[in-house]
């Protein structure tokens, strides 16, 4: 069995379908990539398998280590080993960033029926982490995102996708506002993590950021619907043609 | 100078129509003969401001909705409350105090109650250094009243606020800071003020004055508590010289019993290049209205006045702000935020006034309300008047639910909800409390908001 299952994946926003029958399955260990031009679902996607409000499932199903995620909570979900680094990360004020990390690493730790993280603990992990990720250590003691450069946003997701150690980590357009040193480091951060126990779904609109994580499948999504599947060698093709032909048949 | 106020001020009271009000002076009876008892009432000038403040009262009596300043907050549950004076109080229990009371690191503490000094309870005051007096009010206006000529009354003008009116009409104790000039006192002064009413409803009327001559600094914190018993009324008033580049960092706590009601009014003068920092905290207390005057008299003087509350149950809370630019380049700058959940009002009313010559003014203002759930009401008064024609000023104000993008994002990281919200709502007070300058004033305030925080139910209901 897979660690992820799509079935028959059917979502609406205020009534209408984005996602029109998504079937997808990932195993222990693969990086999965969805490619596609924008305003066709890959956020949509995302959010639904995060467990944001306001998407609705009207058919299928998705199996999470073989549980049915669609009735889990966001922050079930996110405690049961779920992932998204999200495009644009939210700039909450007044919160510390160390603080939020502490809270979300601790729901964990509790779920595991782990004792809170010791605070000295957690400060010598938070400074081997962020040195890994070139993260300023004075960083985390800034409001959470707040006048963070998207960079340091993007860092700031490895981070905590680090801290929080996940089975299945969804990346929604990590690669957008980037630049190629920023990039190099973020790819770095996602490339230690690579483990045959972590699977990564990568969303991206670019070839770019594939030629730094390198996935073992990459799917094109057009008009809510998976178009076609392969593997990198996919990616290259879409890099030079575009994805013209792809929506050339869903017009048709 | 003085002299010639006063005057002014009876004359008002004269020319003033007695307007009928639905609510009666509540304080008659009972301090009819109390002025006379009072300390410095041999003193003519300070008999005289006593005998003014309590003609403007009670020719204008209890303000209603009909005037303006107060036209959103009602005293008259304050009106139809019996209070009899606190110095009649004698069956107040202190020996819990110490452990109610905030801790401020390293401080001096000056422990009031019901506003009567309390040398067994402060700390030792005497001798804090070259240029540096501390003394309670009542010594001061008995053996050197001279000292306070110039000062007592001189911002605190009880012919434009109910509240320093009624604190000058009754002022009893308090204390007297004086700095000599580049005097830097290193240690925080904290007066500790708490209401305890025991079985009868007490008011007391607390006055603070401050003067930092030239170049000199200090951080002053006043927190009001109290205990629980019988509505009691806090009618503080602080007034507030800073000379030329004086600096004065100035935090006031209101946390009072849940039945008490507390006026308090800061008043201020601001000299050339003087700096006057202020925080105010409104979390507990039936009414809490808090005045703010800062008058910018000198060129380059600045100010700024940030504060926070939070609302449960059937709170009230009145923060009514007014800063004068009367120089040229004076800067203030005013964030307040606001948490407000069940039956609770918040106001806020913030006048900035520009005179005519005070050119490259820059003047900020901002009052942020975040509602829990829909039973609360927010009235939010901005008021810009400018006279001079080359300034900066702007004012904002936005009162919205939580985000749940917000909440979103912190469940996604296996946050749960309840969490959630209440790492939100300190992060949203924490935004500006993380102003405070001086650190062991702003971890005493960051420790309030939280332990008010840990005892809100609202934020462990999943439901909006």
């Amino acid at each position: 069995m897979s660690l992820i299952e799509i079935n028959d994946l059917h979502v609406s926003v205020d009534g209408k379908e984005i996602l029109k029958g998504i079937d997808l399955a990932m195993n222990g260990g693969e990086v999965h990539a969805i490619m596609g031009p924008n305003g066709t679902g890959k956020s949509t996607l995302s959010y639904v398998l995060a467990g944001r409000d306001g998407y609705e499932v009207t058919q299928g199903t998705v199996l999470f280590d073989g549980k049915n995620l669609l009735e889990m909570e966001a922050d079930e979900r996110a405690r049961a080993g779920v992932f998204l680094a999200f495009q644009y990360p939210m700039e909450i004020p007044g919160v510390a960033t160390s603080t939020f990390l502490k809270a979300a690493l601790n729901a964990k730790r509790r779920e595991q029926g782990l004792d809170e993280i010791d605070a000295m603990e957690f400060l010598n992990l938070i400074k081997s982490k962020t040195k890994d990720l070139e993260i300023p250590y004075e960083m985390i003691k800034r409001p959470l995102n707040v006048g963070f450069s998207g960079g340091e946003k993007k860092r700031a997701e490895v981070l905590q996708m680090s801290l929080l150690d996940p089975r299945f980590a969804v990346l929604d357009e990590t690669d957008s506002g980037l630049d190629i040193d920023a990039l190099k480091v973020v790819s770095g951060g996602v490339n230690a993590l690579r483990n045959p126990d972590r699977t990564f779904l990568l969303i991206t609109h670019y070839q770019r950021l594939l030629s730094y994580i390198v996935p073992d499948y990459v799917h094109v999504l057009v008009g809510g619907r998976i178009v076609e599947s392969g593997d990198k060698s996919l990616a290259e093709l879409l890099e030079a043609e575009g994805y013209a032909r792809f929506e050339e048949n869903e017009a048709a | 100078m003085l002299a010639s106020k006063r005057m002014k001020q009876l004359k008002a009271v004269k020319t003033m129509t007695a307007r009928k009000l639905d609510v009666q002076m509540a304080f008659d009876d009972t301090y009819a003969n109390a002025a006379g008892a009072l300390p410095g009432a041999k003193e003519s000038w300070v008999d005289g401001l006593r005998q003014t403040s309590r003609a403007i009262l009670g020719a204008n009596g209890i303000p209603g909705p009909k005037t303006e300043a107060w036209k959103y907050t009602s005293l008259n549950a304050v009106a139809n409350t019996p209070f009899i004076p606190a110095k009649k109080v004698d069956d107040v229990d202190v020996s819990c105090i110490p452990l109610v009371a905030p801790i401020l690191e390293n401080a001096i503490k000056v422990v009031f109650v019901n506003g009567v000094f309390r040398g067994d309870l402060s700390d030792e005051f005497d001798d804090l250094g070259i240029g540096v007096a501390l003394n309670p009010f009542s010594d001061v206006i008995n053996s050197s009243p001279e000292s306070l000529r110039n000062v007592l009354g001189s911002v605190m003008e009880p012919d434009k606020s109910f509240t320093a009116a009624m604190n000058t009409g009754f002022m009893e104790q308090g204390a007297v800071i004086h700095l000599a000039s580049d005097v830097h006192l290193d240690r925080p002064v904290q007066f500790i003020s708490i209401g305890a009413s025991g079985s009868v409803p007490c008011a007391f009327h607390p006055r603070i004055e401050i003067v930092l001559e030239a170049g000199a600094r200090a951080t002053v914190v006043e927190s009001h508590i109290g205990l629980p018993g019988q509505p009691y009324l806090s009618n503080s008033a602080t007034e507030i010289l800073l000379g030329e580049r004086a600096v004065l960092n100035h935090y006031t706590t209101a946390s009072e019993d849940s039945d008490a009601f507390h006026l308090g009014r800061t008043a201020v003068s601001v000299e050339k290049s003087a700096k006057y920092e202020s925080f105010i905290l409104s979390l507990s207390g039936r009414l809490v209205r808090r005045e703010i005057q800062v008058r910018l008299e000198g060129d380059g003087a600045a100010a700024t006045v940030d504060g926070a509350y939070g609302l449960s149950g059937k709170q009230h809370s009145d923060i009514s702000s007014e800063i004068l630019h009367l120089a040229p380049e004076t800067i203030s700058n005013q964030t307040i935020k606001g948490v407000l959940a069940g039956d609770t009002r918040g106001v806020f009313q913030g006048r900035i006034h520009v005179a005519r010559d005070a050119q490259r003014t820059d003047g900020r203002q901002l009052h942020k309300a975040l509602l829990l759930d829909r039973g609360p009401e927010v009235d939010c008064k901005p008021e810009l008047e400018i006279y001079a024609d080359d300034v900066q000023c702007a004012h904002g104000a936005t009162t919205g639910e939580m985000n749940p993008e917000h909440i979103f994002y912190l469940m996604s990281r296996g946050i749960d909800e309840m969490t959630a919200r209440a790492l939100l709502v300190e992060g949203f007070l924490d935004d500006v409390v993380f102003k405070i300058s001086n650190e062991s004033a702003r971890v005493l305030v960051l420790d309030m908001v939280k332990t008010w925080l840990a005892k809100q139910k609202i934020l462990s209901v999943g439901e909006l």
